[in-house]
């Protein structure tokens, strides 16, 4: 009986969560059929398949998808293994922290997009600039994370393992490593979503390939649909990525008996 | 001890100087692609002198409250509603979470689109920054309040109204400061992206594109330390105001 009612109210909450963007969908379609607005700026949702499905077609859409991928892989890979060494060499020894900490927050004020025309000049408008500008972007998210961490493991852990006569290496292997693993996830994750960002980003601004090249490129032409598909692609992948890391964590983490709640 | 400390962290910054400074010297660097030290410091105290900072400064700084109170405000007021009642929370929760997926700069061409490259474009775009933090962080901070005290205020008989003001949204201060925080420092990145793609009066992110169209890295340079140091004093005006809130709920 219970089950049933469970039922009933996991269904009507299913169907109120797709009312909105149905709801929407609906009138969007009655805007444009009324013609609401220029059908440049609000292009029918049909039109908008027909395009995505032609963007499909002839492979844009999937070329500029790769590049994407390529640049935030890249510039992800860069920097969040510069961010883990970093993060891990503060967080371990109190002189490193002393030495580098002050600069990198420092230089954490700088908000992200505010090195694009520093990069720029610098490196041009290539591929170089734009994996370095990702790079940039999944660093601080990785170090601050790993460090926060690594400084936060109980000292009581590394107590009872100095009192077992580990060494440095067991110490850092089976002790602080896994105690600070949920934190570094918790940087990895952020380090990804900002990676995009950052990619989209470098796109929108100097690029001539790319999704968010496309989106740019689109609106240049005042091709709306174009800009849409390119939207919602980014969106899709941007879910992708998020997704991807939660087998990997839930593997990495399955010791932690008060993990499960991310799947609730 | 801690004074040491304080040195020690200055060691990386004058070595990176220094390195900097030898480089000129030296003519490793190309001089048009790298100014000296000097050449950068005077820029910036031409640019101070002559107005030019502080009016971009200004400039940027305008937009980005503009788009903050719009886009913390409707963030506040979204993530109140879907943290106080249940169904409105499955009507808009999964969508928010759908839209909240496009990285915001994603969002800019079609803001160019829409709404032209003026200024209400921009204010748009910041408020769009905006209001995704704010309103995550206030939906979560409704929803942890503690049972006890709803039940509580209800056995006081406390109205809905005034159980929010006094009980609801005093216990969630600390996660929507926070969401305010991210909501200001989002809306600090994204003015000067706004900036650099759409190149209209003024704006520290102006600025910066006008000096990289001229290789005048020195413009640049200022540029990148004048927004670091605006959203650090930002960042840290809304802790001291969280610090000073947390001690007076205490």
């Amino acid at each position: 009986m219970s089950k049933i009612w469970q039922a009933t109210i996991r269904a009507r909450s299913a169907s109120l969560s797709w009312a909105l963007p149905l709801g929407l969908l609906v009138l969007w379609q009655a805007a444009s059929a009324l013609r609401l607005f220029p059908e440049q700026l609000v292009v029918p949702p049909r039109q908008i398949m027909a395009t995505f499905w032609d963007l499909a077609k002839d492979g844009t859409l999937f070329a500029n998808l790769k590049v994407s991928l390529l640049r935030v892989m890249a510039g992800f890979l860069i920097g969040s293994a510069i961010g883990l060494a970093l993060g891990a060499a503060m967080g371990l020894s109190e002189e490193a922290e002393a030495y580098l900490g002050p600069f990198f927050t420092a230089l954490r004020q700088v908000p992200l997009y505010g090195w694009i025309p520093f990069l720029i000049v610098l490196l041009g408008v290539g591929d170089g600039f734009k994996v370095v500008f990702v790079a940039i972007g999944a660093f601080y998210p990785m170090a601050m994370n790993t460090f926060e961490g690594v400084q936060h493991v109980p000292v009581q852990y590394v107590e009872v393992a100095r009192a077992y006569g580990h060494g440095r290496g067991a110490l850092l292997r089976h002790v602080i490593l896994p105690a600070a693993l949920p934190s570094v996830f918790t940087g990895l994750r952020l380090a990804l979503s900002i990676a995009w960002m950052s990619s989209v980003g470098a796109e929108v601004m100097a690029a001539s390939s790319g999704l968010g090249y496309m989106i740019s490129w689109g609106r240049q032409l005042m091709q709306f649909d174009i800009v849409m598909v390119g939207v919602i692609c980014i969106g899709l992948v941007g879910l992708a990525m998020n997704n991807l890391l939660n087998p990997l964590e839930a593997h990495c983490l399955r010791w932690r008996r008060t993990y499960g709640g991310r799947q609730g | 001890m801690s004074r040491l400390k304080a040195l020690r962290g200055l060691a990386l910054p004058l070595l990176l100087i220094a390195a900097w400074w030898l480089a000129f010297r030296a003519e490793i660097a190309s001089t048009l692609v790298f100014p000296s030290p000097a050449r950068t410091e005077a820029t910036f105290a031409a640019l101070l002198k002559s107005g030019e900072l502080l009016f971009n400064i200004r400039a940027s700084l305008l937009r980005v409250v503009e788009g903050f109170a719009l886009g913390a405000s409707l963030g506040l007021l979204l993530g109140i509603l879907m943290g106080l009642s249940k169904a409105f929370e499955r009507l808009v929760l999964p969508t928010f979470n759908a839209v909240r997926q496009v990285p915001i700069i994603g969002w800019l061409p079609m803001m160019i689109v829409w709404f032209g490259i003026g200024e209400p474009s921009k204010v748009i775009f910041i408020a769009a920054g905006a209001f995704f933090p704010a309103a995550f962080n206030t939906h979560r901070g409704v929803k942890g309040v503690a049972r006890e005290y709803i039940e509580v205020a209800q056995a006081f008989e406390c109205g809905k109204l005034r159980m929010l003001a006094t009980v609801i949204l005093p216990a969630a201060l600390p996660s929507i400061l926070t969401g305010l925080r991210f909501s200001l420092s989002t809306s600090w990145m994204l003015v000067v992206a706004a900036e650099l793609v759409m190149l209209t009066a003024g704006g520290i992110g102006n600025m910066m594109a006008q000096g990289r169209e001229l290789f005048q890295m020195d413009i640049v340079l200022v540029g990148m330390a004048v927004i670091g140091a605006v959203g650090f004093v930002m960042n840290h005006a809304i802790k001291l105001l969280e610090a000073r809130l947390a001690t007076r709920g205490a």
